[in-house]
């Protein structure tokens, strides 16, 4: 076997010698040419197999998607972050908390009163994958597992470490951090969750095959985080597995019936999924772990967030926020914002006293929006 | 350009060559290979945004390539009688005579063992992967790479039992 690896690997070697590596701008060109390609293609389809009726329902729901019935709140402030991509948005001890993102190890603090950020906090660590606000404190978490304790009192990291003893001396990839059920919890290397204790510090590895943080919400009774989807397997698409706080276990798992979902919530209101690839956001009950709701945004809904009988989500790409009344699964609007999250590092929500705040990262920017009453 | 841009040039230019390699192992043709897997990484940026959330975006590629090189070969396929009446075919690389050999025993196998052949040897994925990867029972696999072995053996002197020992 050996022998005919080292001969394929020379043979392949001699074979692609003289290759040159393209410029990747013209394949994301020739990607782009594509889309539009099929996109045109698939409206001729349309046309040709006489939809037309249903082709301009279709655009008109598309329209009304894109423009939003009506206005239901209002971007009321920019706020310009330093840095170029920040991670994670958390909101106590009446200000608003921001992670300075991946090689930028501070955390911003954002007086809600002035809407300017009026402290930047050094951390030990390089970089900041999220925030978190919880026991007193500011909590952030590295790309590395690193953990720092913020006093919000005195604007200075007081406390730094890892989230639990095999992070000190083995490479370990934090994707998430969320405070709920008085812990800290932090997905880990695609595999686990530790629940850190905080006034110890001491954490608790929950083993959870393709636990992905940028998807994990805390509340509705369980700690909800999306699964990382297997290439190979196909497993894990659009599903959320369920962390019993009781038993640091997962409890179930849960499937929102759509290929992929962005982001998770989970509050008084129930839990959401937001499924950016078909345009859709699924209630869960989390009693018994089934959508019993399916809503038809269109776009590419990504974050989501809840609270004060409403859900507001995301769309990576349209510079727009979305109102669901929680009580009727109504959409009820939408705002416009300013900023739009690159989708790979999906914009963070966070509800407060009646107050959206929601983190973008292009531009780096954090928006205040005000609900209508 | 963004993050996005970023992370996907990043990933492009860290796997093209391991790609193209394992690519031209089984289309045997430089040009097929580097269309095929130019097209798949085409498909993958505008998609990045989904692909960066797999465990291996890679292997995407490489399927979506290997799909898009299997239509080619056929397509080639029924191309051949008429481009052998329009003159020479294009320059080939200068091999060794040993890579000539095996580059000759590839094109003697079909394409589905070549795959297994490839996937198995040069790529190191277990029977198991294969099959997932090319959406195939495990036992169609284990059949491809037997036959595929024991055809390269044939002709390069190999010992066909060792096929299917690195599983």
């Amino acid at each position: 076997v050996s022998d005919l690896r080292t001969r394929l690997d020379r043979l392949t070697d001699q074979l692609v010698a003289g290759a040159v590596v393209p410029d990747p701008a013209t394949i994301r060109r020739r990607g782009r040419r594509r889309q539009h390609r099929m996109v045109a293609l698939g409206l001729a389809a349309l046309l040709a197999a006489g939809a037309a009726v249903p082709g301009v329902l279709w655009l008109r729901d598309r329209q009304d998607t894109l423009s939003g019935p009506r206005p239901v709140g209002r971007e009321v402030a920019v706020i310009t972050l330093p840095g170029s991509v920040p991670q994670g948005v958390a909101v106590g001890a009446g200000s608003v908390w921001v992670g300075g993102g991946v090689g930028r190890g501070v955390v911003y603090r954002i007086d809600p009163a002035t809407n300017r950020v009026v402290a930047t906090i050094q951390l030990t660590s390089a970089g900041v994958e999220d925030v978190a606000f919880g026991a007193g404190a500011v909590w952030a978490v590295s790309p590395g597992g690193q953990l720092a304790r913020v006093d919000p009192a005195s604007n200075r990291q007081v406390a730094f470490g890892y989230v639990d003893e095999r992070a000190q001396t083995a490479n370990v990839s934090a994707t998430g951090l969320r405070f709920g059920f008085g812990s800290l919890w932090v997905a880990v290397d695609g595999r686990a969750v530790v629940r850190i204790n905080p006034a110890t510090g001491k954490g608790t590895r929950i083993a959870a095959p393709g636990a992905y943080g940028r998807t994990m919400a805390v509340g509705a009774g369980g700690v909800w985080v999306g699964k990382l989807r297997s290439t190979t397997t196909r497993e894990g698409a659009g599903a959320v597995m369920r962390i019993d706080p009781a038993s640091n276990r997962v409890a179930g798992t849960v499937t929102a019936g759509a290929p992929w979902c962005c982001g998770v919530a989970a509050g008084d209101e129930g839990v959401w999924l937001a499924a950016a690839t078909s345009g859709t956001v699924a209630r869960i009950d989390p009693a018994t772990g089934r959508a019993v709701a399916t809503i038809r945004l269109g776009g590419r809904p990504s974050a989501v967030g809840v609270g004060g009988g409403s859900v507001w989500v995301a769309d990576d790409q349209a510079r727009q926020l979305w109102r669901i009344d929680a009580r009727t699964n109504q959409v009820l609007g939408s705002v416009a914002i300013s900023g739009i999250g690159v989708p790979t590092t999906w914009p963070a929500m966070e509800l407060t006293d009646g107050t959206l705040w929601a983190l973008h990262t292009s531009p780096a920017t954090i928006s205040r929006i005000a609900p209508h009453r | 350009m963004g993050v996005a841009g970023e992370e996907f040039d990043g990933f492009y230019a860290a796997s093209y060559r391991r790609l193209l390699k394992q690519l031209v192992a089984v289309t045997g043709d430089l040009a097929e290979a580097e269309d095929a897997l130019q097209e798949a990484y085409a498909r993958a940026s505008v998609r990045w945004p989904r692909l960066v959330a797999y465990d291996s975006p890679e292997a995407w590629v490489r399927r979506v390539a290997m799909n898009v090189a299997v239509s080619g070969a056929r397509r080639a396929r029924r191309r051949t009688v008429a481009l052998g009446r329009l003159g020479p075919q294009p320059a080939v690389p200068e091999l060794t005579p040993d890579a000539l050999d095996l580059a000759a025993a590839l094109r003697s196998i079909p394409l589905g063992q070549r795959q297994a052949v490839v996937l198995h040897h040069l790529v190191g994925l277990p029977v198991g992967e294969i099959a997932r990867e090319l959406g195939l029972p495990a036992g169609t696999v284990k059949a491809r790479l037997a036959r595929g072995r024991a055809a390269l053996a044939r002709r390069l002197a190999l010992d066909p039992e060792e096929a299917l020992s690195s599983e």
